[in-house]
């Protein structure tokens, strides 16, 4: 088991956004979590990646129970994320963007920055020809790739993703989804959240659906697609 | 109206001072997210300790000027660690309140030791050279020059180093540079060694130019608040370009107005930027 989640509860302040989430992923898998807006899907997420505190249950990851740790540790562990907004370094180069993705890797002995540089460059070639380039001053689509790349750096053991597809241009979020794919052929296990549930879902080994906080279902991509229920409540007529 | 060259020069030696006190301020702001009235205070600090160094002590301005550096440079971590870190998670407006409060203790402690009066640096008596009609001390040559080192090598090391580059991305977003595994407690610690170290060298520069006196520092926030807001606050480069600016347009302007309302050329500068340049002087672009 790559992850486990059991019973996780996490919100904000007085308020509880997460009602004991239980969930499993596999190492290789693409996991894909929908659910309707304000279900609390981002907030799972910032959750697993340490940014919001988990109040009770676990998360483990590898083996290691992660709930607790905060998200500059977290990351060490092999777990990259991208938020769902703001997720570059505005007034940062390119370049400087994917050196701080580098960060908690930088100077350790099994880690070489240019060649994993290739390797990002080869995902995302427009990151090379810009990468001098004022990070802000890049088009929405092209931040996202920044965003992906400089959590590609590290060459994580898991990629979490955050609406990948959101705010691009209906041309480029199927380019998305076949990078997601293509990132995950590669070897890279990837869990995101996606409210193009159905382009999403049909690349996904797995899918959980959460509202209000709770799971509701998990199958895998083809079972929520074909459930009429998931369908009617939560895939909309797309 | 032709300006008068000499007061073009007195304008670059006081807006070295602004620029570099200015840099200090922003580079502190960036990463904590507050104003630190106390800032002005830990200038007038550093001005007195070399002072104590050089002229009660007796040792060379050189090694004065190390020491009020290095003084102020631990002291901002020690006081970090005493006060400022407790309120870390608090709101930017309590933590202003409290940095006024240690504004207060910091000049009180300064007058309570050496006294409200006036003091010289102990320096070599040197003619004052002029050049194109311009007179001009060693000290304030010594101010410009140090000062351009410093913000060259503020400049590389935000640009160049590993440390730099995360300063600035803390700057930018400070939890996302957490996301991406910086320890920003470090990079605190960091700020406040950089950060008083260059409070301490402005307020001795001060001192240099002018004279040291427990409320030194604190005349001189408003020229300094000037520079960061009209530089776009958090912004290094345009901080460093306000001060020039503010110092240089403050002594100009004794040409037209009486030379005690000089100070008030900040003010009115900061108010002209905040309406007009509510971004800084290069917006956000520049960063
Ligand atoms: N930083 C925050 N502080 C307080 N409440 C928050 C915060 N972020 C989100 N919330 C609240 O938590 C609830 C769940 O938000 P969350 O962002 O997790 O939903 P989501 O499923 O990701 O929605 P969306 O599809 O719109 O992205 C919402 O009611 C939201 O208002
Ligand atoms: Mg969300």
């Amino acid at each position: 088991m790559l992850l486990e989640l059991e019973s996780v509860v996490s919100g904000y302040g007085d308020a509880i956004i997460v009602h004991g989430v239980d969930m499993q992923m596999e190492d290789g898998e693409v996991v894909t979590i929908i659910g309707p807006n304000g279900a609390g899907k981002s907030t799972l997420l910032k959750t697993v990646v340490g940014v919001v505190e988990a109040r009770e249950g676990s998360v483990q990851f590898n083996g290691t129970d992660l709930a607790g740790k905060p998200p500059e540790e977290i990351v060490e562990y092999g777990m990259c994320y991208v938020r769902q907004n703001d997720n570059i370094f505005p007034n940062l180069s390119v370049m400087e963007n994917l050196k701080m993705g580098a960060w908690p890797a930088e100077g350790k002995d099994w880690f070489d920055f240019d060649d994993r540089l290739d390797e990002v460059y080869d995902q995302f070639p427009v990151l090379e020809e810009r990468a001098e380039q004022r990070a802000g001053s890049l088009s929405g689509g092209q931040q996202q790739m920044v965003a992906m790349g400089t959590a590609m750096i590290l060459d994580p053991d898991l990629l979490v993703l955050d609406e990948p597809s959101a705010g691009l241009a209906p041309q480029l979020v199927d380019e998305m989804f076949e990078k997601i794919v293509e990132i995950n052929e590669a070897g890279t296990p990837i869990l995101m959240v996606e409210q193009n549930a159905r382009a999403a879902l049909r690349r996904s080994d797995r899918g959980i659906v959460l509202d209000m906080g709770e799971n509701r279902f998990q199958g895998t991509g083809e079972e929520l697609l074909d459930s009429e229920e998931v369908a009617e409540l939560y895939l909309g007529t797309d | 109206m032709v300006l008068d060259p000499q007061l073009v020069w007195n304008g670059l030696v006081v807006g070295s001072i602004i620029s570099v006190s200015a840099l200090g301020l922003t580079l502190i702001f960036g990463i904590l997210n507050f104003i630190n009235i106390a800032y002005g205070d830990y200038m007038a600090a550093g001005a007195y300790v070399a002072w104590a160094v050089n002229a009660q002590a007796g040792l060379p301005i050189g090694v004065a000027i190390v020491a009020g550096i290095l003084v102020m440079s631990v002291g901002s971590v020690v006081l970090d660690k005493l006060v400022f870190q407790h309120f870390r998670t608090r709101s930017p407006i309590t933590l202003l309140i409290v940095s006024i409060g240690v504004a207060f203790f910091i000049r009180n402690l300064l007058r309570a030791i050496w006294g409200p009066s006036g003091h010289f640096y102990d320096l070599p008596m040197e003619a004052s050279p002029s050049f194109a009609g311009v007179r001009f001390s060693v000290e304030q040559v010594a101010i410009i020059v140090v000062s351009l080192l410093l913000l060259l090598g503020v400049y590389v090391m935000l640009r160049r180093t590993r440390i730099g580059i995360a300063m600035r991305a803390a700057s930018d977003d400070r939890m996302l540079s957490r996301i991406r595994g910086v320890d920003t407690e470090k990079l605190v610690l960091y700020v406040w060694l950089i950060g008083g170290a260059i409070a301490g060298l402005s307020g001795i520069m001060l001192g240099l130019d002018a004279q040291i006196r427990p409320n030194m520092g604190f005349t001189a926030l408003i020229a300094i608040f000037a520079a960061v807001i009209l530089g776009g606050i958090g912004d290094p480069k345009g901080a460093v370009a306000g001060g020039y600016f503010i110092g240089v347009a403050q002594e100009v302007s004794v040409a037209v107005i009486p030379s005690e309302y000089k100070f008030g050329v900040g003010l009115v500068a900061l108010i002209i930027g905040l309406l007009t340049r509510p971004d800084g002087l290069f917006g956000e672009a520049t960063r």
